[in-house]
């Protein structure tokens, strides 16, 4: 499915190949598990200000993974992906009195998320190209500029107070449980995604995506693919920004602006919207890059600014792009001095 | 992976303070890029100031002070995570912030990390207690002014000095801050038994600063009726803008009291020598105290700035000296302990004696009433026509 | 009836220089395909160069004018630049890529105008002719203002008059058609591309200079203006220069009669004028076809 599948591999003798292909099918259903475990343990050893970040670059790299839906699946830009995520930030704000289990409205601001996208998709149905992007942009402020006008939601001030509460009697508020339970969250939705790429809707999406006549012609629902995938899109968006508000403790209008949902895609780019964990290690660089790496120095765009360049002039399909360019340039270096690659 | 290793290996220990003979850190959170990089700027000099006069004298407990700044621009977020970057590597004592969202962001989290929080400019009533009441953050501590202690105490001097000044037109940003300090002037003359008329209020949004059709229907207006005041509730931008897009009308004269609350000072400067006559009311200016403590405040900062300082400046500076004070009364750099002496704590400042309610955790912040007009061939390209300053103890008699 | 004539003056006055800025942006689409996401860090450029040019004096009418060129050409160096390093390399690589280039192009101009001019606020003062008001009927407006409407009417004949009218305006219409047959029909479209870029990243430069004296110009004055001319070009149509003025035009008027008769849905004017074009008629209002989509 993924980009990276595309190349060709040396062929074992057959029983060897038989039990190498099991295991490689095996490593791909299961490697959401086997890297978030992975990732879990390493960040388990980690200061707790490490593990609050590893965790805001976890929540924003599902939110990134869900506008790869959009952005990598459908192949189309969005500016408007912060809406659902922003969605199932204020629902569960808004929910915060009410001592609610967390999973349950990590579910709900899911459901939430994916009733917006709805919603929207329904407005833009007739709509493609660069006039299905400027809704997308528009659906987007305007869900910003009515965080302002609805007094309830309190503008620039936000929601404060929102607690994540306890899950198993383990109390969230702690960044280390709050961290596997965000793990675990993301894993499940992640572990859905990967089923989904590889079922037979996923290929209608990618044929549709790839060739859209040819995809028509051969009758499949264009139109209703794109929608359900937004939908899920903006389910996994919501789920993410229920995550977030949990983590952050307040809900803020700042990250509903446009410019916002421009970062996501941004993350999709950097990344790699071809791999599949592309969006996911894209994140991870945004938020390092961002927090971390300038902090403290006024004009640190400009290096931020830089990197991204580079990234885009010499990776143009990201960063997860790198180890199948690497390997290939390996193979083109030996090849060269004449051995068989 | 290897970007996974990198993160870990920057990690930092966990709090090592305690060692006698290391520098104490003081943390300043504020936005250091973006449209308010000048706040942050001014937060950390005015912090640098108190550091280095103090370890001239010597240091707090034989240790020097030092001063670090994180970024915070970017919201809630990058200031929650500011505030945890700052309690693992050792650094427990904080202040600033400039939005109202960044401090109710920090606050619960400082009172969970063990650490503690001075704020001066963010302007939300809950971060303290209000009305007597017990401060809701054990470990916040409000150096400054509440947003309604400014807004009253300006509308009670202006309301004094304009007795004639009935009727009140209004520009100001479309949020919740704004609307609140708007309905909070025109509820003070109220109080006061002398209620103003609400002429035209026009509100902007914030992140627009085309105001050409809002500015005709107010040049319009100002002819309308006599006796008029001009309340701008915009700020930073949004006044600038305002200001200028407003000139070629000249309509500001048709209203006999021009006011503006908060850190106008600032925008009055950058333009130029052009800014009208306006009264402002915010929590310091250099010219309010003709104290030894304010000259030598003001003469150190002129000296690393190379402009006096203004209301961010000062909170800053103050909020220092109270750390100073709280870890020398408390005699350790734990900080439950100097939590424990800030509440109560009573040190000397630019405007005479600072104190910091034990209850509420409110400082005793002045109000300092400004009448300024752009001027050319000043300096600051401002001249400071009249100041006015409403001592803390009168501001806790208004009712809020 | 005062009330509305001050509306609709107020409207056109605050079109214009969205018209301005909006130019340089469709036009760089419109001929080369690039979502110039960068547009406005340009303009905010322009504006930071023409401030500390100026210092503070209120110049007299031809210097100010002279200055203002002074700043758009600095930008266009800067616009040349960034199409020969960035832009033309990325030429065949599709939105996404180029979109993700613009937006690391506008991170670095932000960064770079803060390491020169620093965070201060600069003002700019009109120059000496026009700083008052002048009265049309009993409505004050600004002289400045009708000034920056004239040179935005300027600008526009200007670009229709080498679009239409010009042996380079018949090749940058060739290279926008269809690139790979004008090259074979000896048009030299990397040229072509440099030079369009160049234009229209002065426009913005411009737009910088003669809108400075109306704003802050200040770090974030970029992403005020962003999104409005965003919406321009969508609403006039992508690479189409009279669909930028007219939308302008209407996007201003929208949002000046809704300060006067509806001020709580003044912000969301400019959106709900989007969604009617977008649902009624996606390319835009001034461009023929179905939208354009640059292969």
């Amino acid at each position: 499915m993924s980009i990276d599948s595309l190349e060709t591999e040396t062929a074992p003798a057959p029983a060897r190949r038989d039990r190498v292909a099991w295991l490689a099918r095996s490593g791909e259903r299961f490697d959401v598990p086997v890297v978030l475990l992975l990732a879990g343990l390493v960040v388990a050893f980690f200061p707790t200000n490490l593990q609050f970040l590893a965790t805001t670059m976890l929540i924003y790299g599902l939110l990134a993974m869900s506008a790869n839906l959009i952005v990598g699946w459908l192949g189309t830009m969005t500016f408007g992906h912060a809406a659902f995520f922003g969605a199932g930030i204020y629902f569960v704000a808004l929910m915060k009195d009410f001592h609610l289990n967390p999973l349950l409205l990590v579910v709900s601001a899911g459901l939430v998320g994916a009733l917006f996208a709805a919603f929207f998709c329904v407005v833009t149905l007739r709509l493609s190209g660069i006039a299905f992007v400027m809704m997308t942009m528009v659906f987007g402020q305007v869900l910003y500029l009515l965080l302002f006008t609805i007094k309830a939601l309190h503008g620039d001030d936000g929601i404060p107070g929102v607690l994540p509460g306890s899950l198993f009697g383990f109390n969230l508020l702690l960044p280390k449980y709050f961290w596997w339970y965000a793990l675990a969250v993301v894993g499940v939705c992640l572990f859905v995604m990967r089923l989904i790429n590889r079922s037979t809707f996923g290929y209608a999406v990618l044929a549709s995506r790839d060739d859209p006549v040819r995809a028509a012609a051969l009758g499949l629902p264009t139109r209703s693919i794109r929608t359900r995938v937004v939908v899920l899109a903006g389910f996994f968006a919501g789920v993410a920004g229920a995550l977030f508000v949990q983590q952050q403790g307040i809900a803020s209008s700042d990250t509903l602006y446009w410019l916002n949902s421009g970062n996501i895609v941004l993350m999709c780019l950097v990344g790699g919207r071809g791999h599949f964990f592309g969006p996911m290690v894209g994140a991870v660089v945004f938020v390092w890059l961002n927090t971390q790496l300038f902090q403290g120095i006024n004009y640190a765009n400009l290096f931020i600014g830089l990197i991204f360049l580079v990234i885009v002039l010499a990776w143009p399909d990201g960063l997860s792009g790198l180890p199948g360019k690497t390997r290939g340039l390996i193979r083109r270096l030996r090849a060269g001095k004449g051995g068989r690659p | 992976m290897a970007l996974v290793l990198g993160l870990a290996s920057c990690g930092g220990q966990d709090d090592n303070s305690g060692e006698s003979g290391n520098p104490i850190t003081i943390g300043v959170l504020g936005p250091i890029s973006g449209a308010f990089a000048d706040a942050g700027l001014n937060y950390r000099q005015g912090a640098q100031i108190a550091a280095d006069q103090i370890n001239a004298r010597g240091g707090v407990l034989g240790r020097q002070l030092k001063v670090e700044a994180k970024d915070t621009a970017a919201g809630p977020q990058e200031a929650s995570q500011a505030v945890r970057d700052f309690v693992s590597s050792g650094t427990n004592f904080l202040i600033g912030e400039l939005s109202s969202a960044n401090c109710l962001a920090d606050a619960p989290l400082v009172d969970q990390l063990d650490a503690v929080f001075i704020t001066g400019i963010c302007s939300v009533e809950e971060l303290t207690g209000q009305a007597g009441q017990a401060a809701p953050y054990s470990r916040t501590f409000r150096a400054g002014a509440t947003s309604s202690a400014n807004i009253v105490a300006m509308a009670d001097a202006i309301g004094r000095r304009f007795p004639q000044v009935t009727t009140y037109d209004s520009f100001a940003f479309d949020y919740v801050t704004g609307h609140l300090q708007w309905d909070q002037y025109v509820q003070a003359y109220a109080d006061n038994g002398k209620p103003i008329t609400v002429g035209k209020d026009l509100w902007v949004p914030m992140d627009q600063q085309n105001y050409g059709s809002q500015i005709s229907v107010l040049a319009t207006a100002s002819t309308e009726g006599e006796h008029k005041g001009l309340y701008i509730g915009t700020y930073g931008a949004g006044t600038a803008s305002f200001l200028q897009q407003a000139e070629p009308y000249d309509f500001l004269k048709n209203y006999e009291v021009v006011v503006t609350p908060g850190g106008y000072y600032p925008v009055a400067r950058d333009l130029n020598g052009s800014a009208p006559l306006v009264w402002n009311g915010y929590e310091y200016n250099w010219a309010a105290y003709d104290t030894p403590e304010n000259d030598a405040f003001v003469a150190d900062f002129e000296a690393l700035a190379g402009k006096k300082p203004i209301t961010w400046s000062y909170v800053s500076y103050v909020a220092v000296l109270a750390y100073a004070a709280a870890i020398e009364k408390a005699g350790s750099d734990s900080p439950a302990d100097v939590a424990a002496a800030l509440a109560g704590i009573a040190f000397a400042s630019p405007q005479g004696e600072y104190l910091i309610d034990a209850v509420t955790h409110n400082g005793s912040a002045n109000i300092v009433l400004m009448e300024t007009e752009g001027d050319p061939n000043d300096p600051e390209r401002v001249r400071m026509l009249e100041t006015i300053v409403i001592p803390y103890t009168d501001t806790v008699t208004f009712n809020f | 009836m005062n009330q509305l004539l001050s509306a609709v003056i107020n409207g056109v006055a605050t079109g214009v220089p969205l018209f301005l800025v909006a130019s340089g942006f469709t036009l760089i689409y419109g001929v080369m395909g690039v979502l110039n996401f960068a547009h406005g860090a340009f303009f905010m450029f322009g504006a930071y160069c023409f401030a500390v040019m100026l210092a503070g004096q209120a110049l007299s009418l031809p210097l100010f004018l002279l200055y203002a060129l002074g700043a758009a050409a600095v930008i266009a160096v800067l616009g040349v630049l960034s199409e020969r390093l960035v832009f033309a390399r990325l030429y065949n690589s599709g939105h996404m890529i180029n979109l993700l280039a613009a937006y690391a192009l506008m991170l670095m101009l932000i960064g770079l105008s803060i390491l020169i001019f620093g965070t201060t606020t600069y003002h700019v003062p009109r120059p000496s002719p026009f700083r008052g008001a002048v009265h049309i009927g009993t409505v004050p407006v600004p002289a400045y203002n009708l000034f920056v409407i004239a040179a935005g009417l300027v600008v526009a004949a200007g670009l229709w008059f080498l679009l239409n009218k010009s042996g380079l305006g018949m090749k940058i219409r060739a290279v926008a058609h269809d690139r790979t047959t004008a090259r074979a029909l000896g048009v030299r479209a990397p040229l072509v591309g440099m030079g369009v870029f160049a234009l229209g990243c002065a426009l913005a430069g411009l737009a910088g200079a003669l809108d400075s004296p109306m704003i802050s110009v200040a770090q974030g004055m970029d992403a005020t203006f962003a999104i409005q001319f965003f919406v321009v070009v969508i609403i006039g149509g992508l690479g189409s220069t009279w669909g930028a003025l007219f939308a302008s035009l209407l996007v201003g008027l929208m949002e000046s009669l809704l300060v006067y008769y509806a001020p709580a849905w003044s912000q969301y004017g400019m959106y709900i004028l989007v969604v009617f074009v977008l649902l009624l008629r996606p390319q835009g209002l001034f461009v023929r076809g179905p939208a354009i989509t640059h292969s």
